[in-house]
């Protein structure tokens, strides 16, 4: 009965062109170096706040999931991947395309983007209502403990800039303090009698503010650059044969484990997942010279992993209300708009929304695959689009975006200010995840927080308890300190560890 | 030299944001640690996490260091772009997102053209830029009107 009214949740032709919209944008976002899935799901929240909840998760998950796929053509084509996730595409998908194979590897690269997705789909349907059952008995020191938790994983696992990870995440939590306090509701903190500030800073004015317009504005220097794409075949429809797909089935399965396993991890996106993928495979191939060199493997295995990363990065944040990545961040700020609070709450109250949004994702992988392989040649057409007015376009519909929240010139004010410090964390090596997670989850961690100390009666009492609330806030202590002690030059050749980049 | 003063000036505003602090207002039945628990323990993190990083940074020879990016966005076109972007927003509600728009797109659109081709373009392609322009605002104007119902601000068209 609960899939049932599901599918008619679901599959609405307004619905299904909205996914395809979505994936669509996407795809053009995800295949033009320097624009990424965070801006474009950023730029269509205002959008999306005049929607009802279904239309608008179908609009958002199409652009998440096109986003992903669509960095794979710059990457084959230009050598320059369209998003971080297809760094690893670049090794062997660029050689590919050099060598007059570019359409080649443009339908292996679309096809392992959807079995990753669709593997990561089936993953996010069995896992997250298993997790959200877990996690029902969850009060507030236990949201405490796993928000903290989720936010120094974020840290922790960047590698060489953990450091600059946790700056930018009390920077994030720190501006996230203005505006009323929780609980009390009685002091507006940092606010010096501007009552517009009393809300906060809203999260897409931050979110547009922190990733879109830095991003134009860095590109800007390069913009004399000009680009050639390699020249790919003119076909009707992009598949590769059966004895391909059948030959490295085993290569995408492994990379969509790999690539699921590190979307639920928060903080570890697509870049990682596909690099990791990469390195996997070439250790177990049968042919690990050939790597580098245009291999299809090479793509099958990085594909495939950076796809399944968008289904495992949902399964904590719909499971938990924890985002696995900075765009799954974004996408819960959504839900938020939408006035859903992502976590185990909503598989309880809400079952067949919960449901629906899944089924949406599934067939927002099916969508993006049919787009991709009868659009590639034109997808190679739009990385040449002229960035003299690309820029200016994207720009418009950040501050229309901005302006059409609260109709509100102050949004616009404190945005320029935000554009400022995206551009010197980013171009300064802070990462900007970090900084984002702690927008969304600053008012989570405060809240539960004092909540806790409410029903326990003090911060030491929270400590006792005998809960997973406490395992994870000490995880969150502890993880850090392990982590630096690991980090020292000194302590790795002791235990004949690899050198890390220093910070 | 760069970061060490960024990081200066960030300690400067967070030691001000504590002192602040003090100045909550504390409802006698909140038991919860009241508003100022909270950005206390944030303030204290930010510093000390600073102080590792200036530790770091001093400890790293001169040369080794990476030159901060900070001052290159108030330099060239990314300066005019920052500027033309401040001078639409300062416009926006004064001139309207029809007439505000137009001007910035065309302006923009004209100097980023100018900036990776060395010229400006031919009357041909002005002619088709113009016209993407207004066809392209107008239409974004409707559809935040009309479709999504959310009012753009109107200015001397009202």
């Amino acid at each position: 009965m609960e899939f049932i009214e599901v599918i008619q949740n679901v599959l609405h032709p307004q619905y299904i062109l909205l996914i395809l919209v979505g994936v669509a944008v996407g795809n053009v976002f995800g295949c033009i170096p320097g624009l990424n899935a965070p801006i474009a799901v950023a730029l269509v929240l205002p959008i999306t706040f005049a929607m009802d909840t279904i239309p608008a998760i179908c609009i958002i998950m199409g652009l998440y999931m096109g986003c992903v796929s669509g960095g794979l053509v710059s990457a084959i084509l230009l050598k320059i991947p369209g998003t971080a996730a297809s760094v690893a595409t670049t090794f062997d998908g660029y050689p590919m395309a050099q060598k007059g194979r570019g359409t080649e590897a443009l339908s292996y690269g679309a096809f392992a983007s959807f079995f990753g997705g669709i593997f990561s789909t089936v993953c996010l349907l069995a896992l997250a209502p298993l997790l959200a059952k877990m996690a029902i008995g969850f009060g507030p020191w236990e949201y405490f403990g796993t928000a903290t938790l989720s936010l120094v994983l974020v840290c922790v696992l960047m590698q060489g800039k953990m450091l600059k990870g946790f700056i930018a995440v009390t920077l994030g939590l720190l501006l996230k303090t203005v505006g009323m306090s929780p609980v009390d509701g009685i002091a507006a903190r940092y606010t010096f009698g501007n009552y517009n500030l009393e809300s906060g800073f809203d999260l897409i004015v931050v979110i547009i503010g922190i990733f879109a317009l830095p991003e134009i504005l860095y590109s800007i220097g390069k913009i004399k650059e000009k680009i050639k794409p390699s020249e790919i075949k003119k076909k009707k429809f992009y598949i590769p044969d059966m004895p391909t797909i059948k030959k490295y089935t085993s290569t995408m399965f492994r990379g969509s484990v790999l690539g699921t396993f590190i979307g639920i991890l928060p903080g570890m996106g697509g870049g990682a997942a596909s690099l990791i993928s990469y390195a996997q495979a070439k250790k177990t191939s049968k042919h690990p010279e050939l790597f580098g060199t245009g291999h299809e493997e090479g793509i099958f295995c990085c594909e495939s992993a950076n796809n399944a990363t968008t289904g495992g990065a949902l399964i904590p944040m719909l499971a938990l209300g924890v985002p696995g990545d900075t765009t799954t961040a974004i996408i819960m700020g959504a839900l938020t708009l939408q006035g859903l609070t992502a976590g185990p709450l909503l598989s309880m109250n809400q079952p067949v929304l919960f449901k629906s949004i899944i089924f949406i994702v599934l067939i927002a992988n099916i969508l993006m695959y049919l787009f991709q392989v009868s659009t590639i040649r034109y997808m190679s057409k739009i990385i040449e689009v002229p960035k003299s007015y690309l820029f200016p376009i994207i720009s418009v519909f950040c501050i229309t975006g901005v302006i059409s929240l609260n109709n509100n010139v102050f949004d616009l004010v404190y945005l320029i200010g935000f554009v400022i410090i995206g551009y010197i964390l980013d171009k300064n090596d802070y990462p900007l995840a970090p900084f984002i997670l702690a927008n969304v989850l600053g008012r989570i961690i405060e809240d539960n927080m004092r909540r806790a100390i409410v029903y326990y009666g003090s911060f030491q009492e929270c400590l006792k308890q005998v809960s997973i609330g406490t395992v994870f806030f000490v995880l969150a202590v502890v993880l850090p300190i392990i982590s630096a002690v690991l980090s020292n030059p000194k302590v790795r050749a002791k235990l004949k560890m690899k050198p890390l980049r220093s910070e | 030299m760069g970061e060490i003063l960024f990081m200066v000036i960030i300690a400067i505003a967070a030691i001000i944001m504590f002192i602040m602090t003090y100045d909550f207002p504390v409802s006698i039945i909140d038991k919860s640690g009241g508003a100022a628990l909270f950005p206390r323990i944030i303030i204290i993190l930010l510093l000390f996490f600073m102080l590792i990083r200036l530790i770091a940074i001093l400890r790293t020879k001169k040369e080794e260091r990476k030159p901060f990016a900070f001052t290159e966005m108030f330099k060239g076109s990314r300066l005019v772009y920052l500027l033309l972007t401040i001078a639409y927003i300062a416009v926006l509600t004064q001139l309207g997102f029809i007439i505000s728009s137009l001007l910035y797109l065309f302006i923009l659109i004209n100097y980023f053209y100018y900036l990776q081709n060395g010229r400006l373009p031919a009357v041909k392609t002005e002619m088709i830029i113009v016209i993407s322009i207004v066809a392209g605002v107008l239409i974004l104007n409707y559809f935040f009107g009309n479709v999504l119902n959310i009012l753009l601000p109107k200015g001397i068209l009202k």
